[in-house]
Formats: structure tokens, C-alpha cells, sequence
């Protein structure tokens, strides 16, 4: 006898792709947070560092709903993938690495 | 607001969205407005023309893409509804949020009373929504045409709607029954005949439109440019690009304040391997150093042009440099946000000789270059995958632009 899945393919796809869309944008705020802070773009990369800001607060807004959104959908399917979970906890570092990286750098000019 | 207007202002967003999403993911929508006539070919940004009337639209039906592909053509010119199966659609929240919200399905049964649930969507059809119908019922897994179901035939007999035969090619190849992630391959939709749905000739009606379906789709997908990429080549091959790019770098050495590699690179992506990319190259060069020493010039004589979104700090921060080793000024200038009119009005000031301002373009002349090169070996590079979405990424670049000068100008306030 066969039980029937709590949860659906789309809400498990949407959990497994927060997981990786988290994943991929912790580690290009990690590498801006190398790059500026061992300068390498200069002493002074206004024009870099200014799109960067504006692409991670760009991306991290995306991402952070697109995993909070996987988190209720599974809660509401009452069937919790870690993948989400881990999801967020990448948004979330990834957002306190950024907040350091370009407070430090326009607030120190 | 009507149930009519919310849908038709959702079914635009919906199409914007999946529009994008094609560009991004396939290598983009090409529809045939006539299928016999290749030149009645447009791109998705290009709105389609529909029947008049309430109209139901029958596909072949390959992939979870199809429907994508239908919202992203029709919702832009009309509101649209596609027939989703209730028993897949609405498994979850997660899955009702997805085909309701993102798609704007209405769904039926596929067993018991699916006639009777389609039949409630009359009012919408009859107020002018577009009801688009998979007739065979589910995804083909060879995507090979199966047979149609008479439903949506029935419905349009009794309310007096025409059916439009719809080919999809493409999304077979680019995401088939089973698959989680598409190939980026062309996906062309082809409209046939309408048909009118007499209520005694309903078989007649579904035989007539698998026929002009199997015809539609009998034909691989051609990829075709969209329309992003064939107006920004057109201008980057004549005359009136070497000009815009000419006068913005010189400008931008003066008194504009973008600078001189936007419309470089927005129209060097698309030369491909030619020499068109260097000579574009070479204005940019030729009309930013001609923009700056004009600045140098004009200051050196006592004429100051404006300098709009500059600072005090900018111009500080420039005569120190200049003041300290004219040589390196200009190689700081290169990313640290300061225009390099700025430095041209100081150079000036400072009553540099023509010797060192035209020593210190080497920098300014070499980052054009570098961005310019790099970006057309970049477009040359992704060519494929620009083809179809370059209107949208040059679209939100230049829509992120004044966040990133008005950072830059904030850092240097």
C-alpha cells in the first residue's frame, strides 16, 4: 500500500531551489567581501563597489522572500525539507557579510 | 473593477514575466502569425494579432512550458485563462499559488464533471478573456500529437466562441514531461485558421483542428533574433551609433554625466567577430579624449562648462591628485567614481601643459578600451544566449544606473 506525498513536486522543487539560489548568493557576497577587503579592484573602487550594493540588495531581497516563501510552503504542506531551512540561513549570513562590506566601505571614506 | 480588467492587468504582468523568463531561459519566442508565410514572423515584444470576439485557443501540448509560452503571447493583447488539470494544479498550496498566480489557470476535472466546471468560465470568455485549451489532455511524453478531446469544441458551439488552432515547437526539445531544467533552445508558436463552431458539426470542428495542429507543428522551431538585439545591431552597424558614441564620450569628457562606455557597450555586444567591435572602440577613445582636452582648454582659458552631479569633495580630491603627480591622477581616476571631467576642469586650473594632459589620457583612453574589448568579446561569447533577452538586460542595467551614480556621487559628498 502506497501513501500519498504530503507535499507536491513544485514544493519541493521551490525548497530545493531556494537551498541552491541561497548557496550561490552567500558565495558572491563572500567573494565581494574578499575582493574589497583586500582591495582588489584599488585603494578607492567607487564604481564597482556602488553596482555591487545595489546588485546585492537586489538579489538578497529576491532571494530571502523566494526562501521564506519555500519555508511557509512547506510548513502549510506540514513536510519540512532541511533545504530551505539551510536556505535561509545562508540568506541571512550572506546579508550580515554584505551589511559589513558596504557599511565599511562608504562609511569609511 | 470587473473580474474582466483584474484579469487582463494579471494576464499583462503574467506575460511580462514569462516573457522574461523565455528570454532568460529559452533562446526566446518567435511567433508566426501566418504559418504559411515565414515573413509574418515577430518576436514575443511584438503584439500578436488575435481574432476578435470570444475566442478559445487549442494547442499541442508538450510541456509545462506551453502554458508559459501561451500567457507570455496572448496576455499582453488580451486576458487569458488556460485549463489546468485539477487533480495536478491543486495538489498544494505550493502548486495552486504557482499555476493560479503565476499562469491563471482555471481548473477542471479530468475525471467526472470537467465539462461542467469549464462550462462555468463562460462569462470571462464571453467579457473577452482568451481560454486556452490543451485538448489532448495531458503532456505528450514522445511529443507526438495525441488525440483531441471534444470539450473545449463543445463549449464553443454553445456560446458562440471561434477556436484558433495554436502550434508550439520547441518546448518539447526544451523541456519535456519528466525534465527539471530547460535547454536553451528556440520556441516558435504558430496561429492557424479560425474555426467557427457550429453546434452540429463539433466532430468536424475537432478533426479540422487537430489537422491545422499537426500541420503547425510539423516544422522544426526556427531561431530568429528578438527584438531587442536586431534594433541595437541595426544601430551599431550604421552611422547614427558611431555618432550617439562619438558624442556621449565626447560629452561625458565636457559636461555629460554618463559615461562613456554605456552606449559602447550597449551597442558592441552585438557586432559579433567583425572589426565594426575596434572601430567603435576607436570613437569611444577618439571622442572622450577630445572631450577632455576641449575641458582642459576651455578652463586653461577661463571658460568653465557646468559640471552637473559633481562635488566639491570630487574636485578636492582631483587637484590634489593632479597637484601631487599629474602622471598617476588619471590612472586613480579609473574606478573611483570621480568623472573625468573633473579632472580635465583641474588639469586646467592647474595650467597643465597639452604634453601632460595628453600623456595623462593614457589611462582614461585605455579603460575604454578594456571595457570596450571586454565586452565585445563578451557579447561575442554569448551571442546565443543575448539573442533573445539583450532588450531586458540592457533594460535593467540601465534602470539600475542612476542607483549606482547617485552611490557614487553620495560616496563623494
Amino acid at each position: 500500500m502506497t501513501t500519498k506525498p504530503m507535499r507536491s513536486r513544485a514544493t519541493e522543487m521551490v525548497g530545493r531551489w531556494s537551498f541552491r539560489v541561497s548557496a550561490f548568493e552567500f558565495g558572491f557576497v563572500g567573494l565581494q567581501w574578499l575582493a574589497f577587503g583586500n582591495h582588489w579592484f584599488g585603494q578607492v573602487p567607487v564604481i564597482p563597489a556602488s553596482f555591487l550594493a545595489i546588485a546585492d540588495a537586489l538579489l538578497l531581497t529576491f532571494t530571502g522572500l523566494f526562501t521564506l516563501a519555500a519555508v511557509v510552503a512547506q510548513l502549510r504542506s506540514r513536510s519540512l525539507m532541511w533545504h530551505p531551512i539551510g536556505g535561509l540561513l545562508l540568506v541571512v549570513g550572506a546579508s550580515w557579510i554584505a551589511i559589513d562590506t558596504y557599511t565599511r566601505f562608504f562609511g569609511d571614506r | 473593477m470587473s473580474q474582466v480588467a483584474s484579469l487582463r492587468r494579471a494576464s499583462w504582468w503574467r506575460s511580462k514575466l514569462w516573457g522574461s523568463v523565455f528570454g532568460v531561459f529559452s533562446r526566446g519566442i518567435t511567433t508566426f502569425e501566418n504559418h504559411s508565410d515565414a515573413s509574418s514572423a515577430k518576436p514575443l515584444s511584438q503584439k500578436v494579432r488575435l481574432p476578435d470576439g470570444p475566442l478559445i485557443v487549442v494547442a499541442n501540448h508538450t510541456s509545462h512550458a506551453d502554458s508559459a509560452a501561451l500567457v507570455a503571447l496572448i496576455g499582453r493583447v488580451r486576458p487569458v485563462l488556460v485549463v489546468s488539470a485539477k487533480d495536478y494544479w491543486k495538489q498544494d498550496a505550493t502548486a495552486e499559488w504557482l499555476s493560479a498566480g503565476l499562469i491563471g489557470t482555471w481548473p477542471v476535472s479530468r475525471a467526472g464533471h470537467g465539462f461542467e466546471e469549464l462550462r462555468a468560465v463562460e462569462p470571462l470568455v464571453r467579457d473577452g478573456a482568451v481560454l486556452v485549451v490543451f485538448s489532448e489532455g495531458k503532456r505528450s511524453v514522445d511529443g507526438k500529437l495525441q488525440e483531441f478531446h471534444s470539450g473545449a469544441f463543445r463549449l464553443a458551439a454553445e456560446i458562440g466562441a471561434r477556436v484558433l488552432p495554436v502550434g508550439i515547437r520547441g518546448n518539447f526539445e526544451g523541456l519535456p514531461k519528466g525534465s527539471t531544467w530547460p535547454k536553451r533552445l528556440p520556441v516558435n508558436i504558430r496561429l492557424g485558421d479560425p474555426i467557427e463552431v457550429p453546434a452540429d458539426a463539433v466532430e468536424a470542428a475537432v478533426a479540422n483542428a487537430h489537422r491545422q495542429v499537426a500541420q503547425l507543428t510539423a516544422d522544426a522551431a526556427i531561431d530568429l533574433p528578438q527584438f531587442g538585439w536586431s534594433r541595437i545591431s541595426r544601430l551599431a552597424f550604421g552611422p547614427v551609433g558611431l555618432a550617439v558614441i562619438f558624442f556621449w564620450a565626447f560629452g561625458e569628457g565636457v559636461f555629460w554625466p554618463l559615461i562613456a562606455e554605456m552606449p559602447l557597450m550597449l551597442f558592441i555586444v552585438t557586432v559579433g567577430w567583425r572589426w565594426r567591435g575596434l572601430l567603435l572602440v576607436a570613437v569611444a577613445c577618439v571622442g572622450s579624449a577630445l572631450g577632455v582636452l576641449t575641458t582642459w582648454w576651455l578652463e586653461s582659458h577661463g571658460v568653465t562648462p557646468p559640471s552637473p552631479l559633481t562635488t566639491a569633495r570630487m574636485f578636492d580630491v582631483a587637484r590634489g591628485q593632479l597637484e601631487a603627480d599629474p602622471a598617476s591622477a588619471f590612472w586613480r581616476q579609473m574606478f573611483n567614481g570621480i568623472p573625468v571631467k573633473v579632472y580635465a576642469h583641474e588639469a586646467g586650473a592647474l595650467q597643465l601643459s597639452f604634453a601632460q594632459v595628453l600623456l595623462s589620457l593614457v589611462p582614461r583612453v585605455l579603460r575604454i578600451a578594456v571595457i570596450g574589448v571586454g565586452t565585445w568579446l563578451l557579447g561575442s561569447v554569448l551571442s546565443r544566449w543575448l539573442k533573445s533577452c539583450l532588450g531586458m538586460v540592457q533594460g535593467i542595467c540601465l534602470a539600475l544606473f542612476p542607483f549606482g551614480l547617485w552611490l557614487t556621487v553620495g560616496y563623494w559628498s
